[in-house]
């Protein structure tokens, strides 16, 4: 076998055949310029491994999950069936809302827990949530941007512009959740200039 | 275990995704925050890849595994979003002998601080974690891509490829540039304050 850094990267990888490895190994006897890289592919290894498992502290599957709700809790079931279960789970709802309020509470999925409701209010919630994502994210640009260069960004700010109207309209029966990450916003680029 | 947790999510049970992407929480944000080099466009990324993920699992098929199907997303997810931001940040273009403004994972707002004095050992150990971390971020995007998804996450040169959507060889050509970058700098002291 001739000098193959490819070779040596699949040899310390694990993805070679028995065979190809028998040959590797032959060639690494002699040869000190792979047998350093070997080497030095280890080192990295045990170096790089060695790096912490980064926690972001809030939970982003959860972001996502209540993104997609709507969708996500209608399983592809016949007509029939769904009215079926949905006459049972009736029943069976009313009875266990009759004796056991505060369990049941705590077993609804955690895309309808925000306050415990069901029904219409659902809908503005996960609209709410949208826009609060949303903004969060514009939020943050305004935040990584401004303090290191204090420039303009038109395309942000109609952006921003846009969310304004958007959750003004959402918030006016929703008062006192989304007006808040928008006012912060504002605080936010007012101090910041 | 978890091919019943996918098997459950396809069908739309949400609390199944929630707990079959709780699994790759950390790691998907870990990966992400290593790519693009910033804590809040980490988490946009990822929660846009579990977002993805979630919406998308119908289409999963066992061709792969499901991890390294993920982190397909998760790549393509980072990149669009690196970007999409160019737009927005003046990004400095790589320099392996600027030390400043790199971001170090414990030293970023938001990950808990140590109360307790450290050891001398666990400050020497930190030191060079934070000298891997700077070294590793110096790295072209996508050699250190092949780095961290081979070492970080222990996923074949085979999948890599498949990801990175490049030939196996270009894979293993990006390991091996890596590795000479990365010894390079490591013998330079890069990293060092
Ligand atoms: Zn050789």
């Amino acid at each position: 076998m001739k000098c193959a850094h490819k070779q040596i990267t699949l040899y310390w990888s694990g993805e070679l055949s028995a065979e190809q490895m028998a040959k590797v190994r032959e060639h690494l006897r002699d040869c000190k310029y792979c047998a350093q890289y070997l080497d030095e592919l280890q080192a990295l290894a045990s170096d790089i491994q060695a790096l912490p498992e980064l926690d972001p502290g809030k939970n982003l599957v959860l972001n996502a999950v209540r993104q997609i709700a709507p969708e996500a809790h209608q399983p592809p079931v016949r007509r029939v069936a769904i009215l079926a279960t949905v006459t049972g789970l009736l029943l069976v709802g009313i009875a266990v809302w009759t004796y056991l309020p505060r369990n049941t509470q705590q077993l609804r999925p955690s895309i309808l827990q925000a306050d415990g409701r069901w029904g219409e209010d659902s809908k503005e919630e996960i609209r709410i949530a949208a826009v609060k994502n949303r903004l969060q994210i514009l939020k943050r640009r305004q935040h990584l941007t401004f303090p290191s260069r204090p420039a303009r960004f038109p395309g942000i700010e109609k952006e921003i512009h846009g969310m304004q109207h958007r959750v003004s309209r959402i918030s006016t029966c929703m008062t006192e959740r989304c007006p808040r990450s928008f006012r912060e916003i504002l605080i936010h680029k007012r101090r910041k200039g | 275990m978890e091919k019943e947790l996918i098997q459950r999510a396809q069908k739309g049970n949400t609390i199944a995704a929630e707990q079959l992407y709780a699994r790759y929480h950390n790691r998907i944000f870990s990966y992400l925050w290593r790519m693009t080099q910033n804590r809040l466009l980490a988490e946009d990324a990822a929660q846009e890849t579990f977002f993805k993920g979630i919406k998308g699992l119908k289409n999963y098929r066992e061709k792969g595994t499901f991890k390294s199907w993920l982190f397909k997303i998760a790549y393509n997810e980072g990149l669009r979003i690196l970007k999409k931001e160019r737009k927005y940040f003046w990004q400095k273009p790589v320099n392996e002998n600027d030390n400043e403004n790199i971001e170090v994972p414990w030293q970023s707002d938001g990950s808990p601080m140590n109360p307790t004095p450290l050891s001398d050992d666990v400050m020497i150990e930190k030191e060079q974690q934070r000298a891997m971390e700077a070294a590793l971020a110096r790295l072209p995007v996508k050699e250190r891509q092949v780095v961290v998804l081979r070492i970080h996450e222990g996923l074949s040169f085979q999948e890599i490829s498949t990801i990175m959507n490049c030939s196996i060889n270009t894979s293993l050509g990006r390991m091996h540039n890596a590795v000479r970058r990365m010894k390079k700098m490591i013998n330079k002291g890069a990293g060092q304050p």
